[in-house]
């Protein structure tokens, strides 16, 4: 069955270029990525490609309004919120992630994103379907920010 | 199921704070306070203004966690924060903290959350 998409190919890619450059990451880093779970090994390797794809669905926008804006829109909305919007990436941020253990990949994700987008991490973590899967995709990135 | 209690978790600014074990929030849901004004025909309902506060938000916090929150109280850019409840609930918002005092033998911390609009809920 094809997919309904919002957005072409390379405005999708301008996007996510968007992204990429404003924390100057490369794709290759996420090969760089060690770790003993191929998981999350796999969930490095594919981040960027499902992002590129979440995108064109139109469940990601990035503009660089205020420096860099990342707009999630719920597929399934939890009560009255319909989109997540994440914050530019500071120390601040990434010291959420001590409360996850050292190889809890995904906790220290969604310590992250909760920072990120001003959300307890236990909401964060109650998503469900492809409104989470675009969670540990951005944090994928996020986490080699 | 229904579940009611203490807070889970208060955000400041993508900041976790310590809620106290006992915390109760007195949390207002409505924009409006809302009475009836008598007459000698039939009421008059009154609707008055006001913001819809979060307040009694006890929060255990070190000296340098109530810096914080004191430099966040006097920011004149609106804050990013959300609060958990006890069933998993959580309210967000932009908005300000009143900074009320600070126990120092206990840390106990009181502040009120300011929404500049409404809280959004997400549960």
């Amino acid at each position: 069955m094809t997919k309904n998409y919002v957005l072409d190919e390379q405005p999708a890619q301008d996007q996510l270029d968007l992204l990429l450059d404003f924390y100057d990451i490369e794709i290759a880093d996420f090969s760089d990525f060690k770790s003993p779970d191929a998981r999350v090994q796999e969930a490095m390797r594919s981040a960027a490609k499902r992002l590129l794809r979440y995108i064109r669905r139109g469940y990601i926008e990035i503009t660089t309004e205020n420096g860099l804006t990342i707009t999630q829109r719920l597929k399934f909305p939890k009560g009255e919120t319909t989109e997540l919007h994440y914050q530019i990436m500071t120390g601040k941020a990434k010291i959420q992630m001590k409360r996850a253990d050292e190889d809890d990949f995904y906790g220290k994700i969604y310590c992250l994103v909760g920072s990120l987008t001003n959300l307890p991490e236990g909401s964060i973590s109650s998503l469900i379907g492809v409104d989470s899967s675009v969670v540990e995709c951005l944090g994928a990135i996020f986490l080699t920010a | 199921m229904a579940v009611v209690g203490t807070l889970r978790n208060v955000i400041i600014e993508g900041v976790p704070y310590r809620a106290a074990g006992d915390t109760d929030v007195s949390h207002i849901l409505t924009k409006f306070e809302v009475s009836l004004i008598p007459t000698s025909g039939s009421a008059e309902k009154s609707m008055v203004a006001r913001i819809p506060a979060a307040e009694s938000m006890v929060l255990i916090t070190t000296a340098e966690e109530a810096e914080n929150l004191k430099n966040f109280s006097e920011a004149l850019d609106w804050l990013n924060m959300s609060f958990e409840l006890a069933d998993g609930k959580s309210y967000a918002t932009q908005g300000t903290i009143e900074f009320e005092n600070r126990e120092t033998a206990t840390g106990r911390t009181t502040i009120q959350m300011l929404p500049r609009d409404d809280w959004v809920l997400f549960a």
